[in-house]
């Protein structure tokens, strides 16, 4: 059973907003590759685990993870976003949006 | 029932009956008997948990006992049980 804690697992104090960098990482949260779903296939993958360390691993990361999409830290990239999550289709043209460092930090990466 | 189905059937009913009147509680908040409602029931799931961590280890990995061996990760999970809980 999931629960939640009314605190944030990691201070958060964004001091530069960039809602084109928002927009990928709610891509990399809730996007076809994201984290949610890497954390509901650790849920089902534990199922079929015939180790009690790895299941209890699997449960851990897999718990960890929403508890992260589902806490504050969410909602706060959508406000800063403040578009809404538009969807992956937007996502090969974000380099356009984003500054040049930020490119070159993603210059190889799935985000071209 | 065994006794460690009855253990957790107690933990179980406590937070269904915390978790719907939590529900209530969002848009009640000054409820006086929904109040005594949760306070009551919060008292029945701590006896409850700390009835069954005692006896059959961990609920969450908060329950640790502060034993030499960290129970968290042993079996059976909660969908291994052979019978219905």
């Amino acid at each position: 059973m999931w629960s939640y804690d009314k605190k944030l697992q990691y201070p958060i104090d964004i001091k530069n907003p960039n809602p084109a960098m928002a927009k990928i990482i709610m891509t990399q949260l809730g996007g076809p590759d994201g984290e949610s779903g890497a954390a509901m296939r650790y849920l089902h993958q534990r199922y079929a685990c015939p180790y009690d360390r790895v299941t209890g691993t699997l449960t851990d990361i897999g718990t960890d993870v929403p508890k992260l999409h589902k806490g504050p830290e969410f909602p706060f990239i959508m406000r800063v976003c403040g578009l809404g999550f538009l969807g992956d289709t937007d996502v090969p043209k974000l380099h356009l949006l984003l500054p040049a460092r930020a490119n070159r930090h993603f210059a190889g990466s799935r985000f071209r | 029932m065994n006794e460690r189905e009855v253990l957790l059937k107690r933990v179980q009913v406590c937070d269904f009956a915390l978790n719907d009147t939590a529900l209530y509680l969002n848009t009640h908040p000054d409820d006086q008997n929904a109040l005594a409602f949760y306070k009551k029931y919060s008292a029945m799931r701590a006896d409850a948990a700390k009835a069954f961590v005692d006896k059959y280890g961990p609920l969450t990995h908060m329950d640790h006992d502060g034993g030499d061996t960290w129970k968290w990760v042993d079996g059976p999970w909660p969908w291994q049980q052979q019978e219905e809980v």
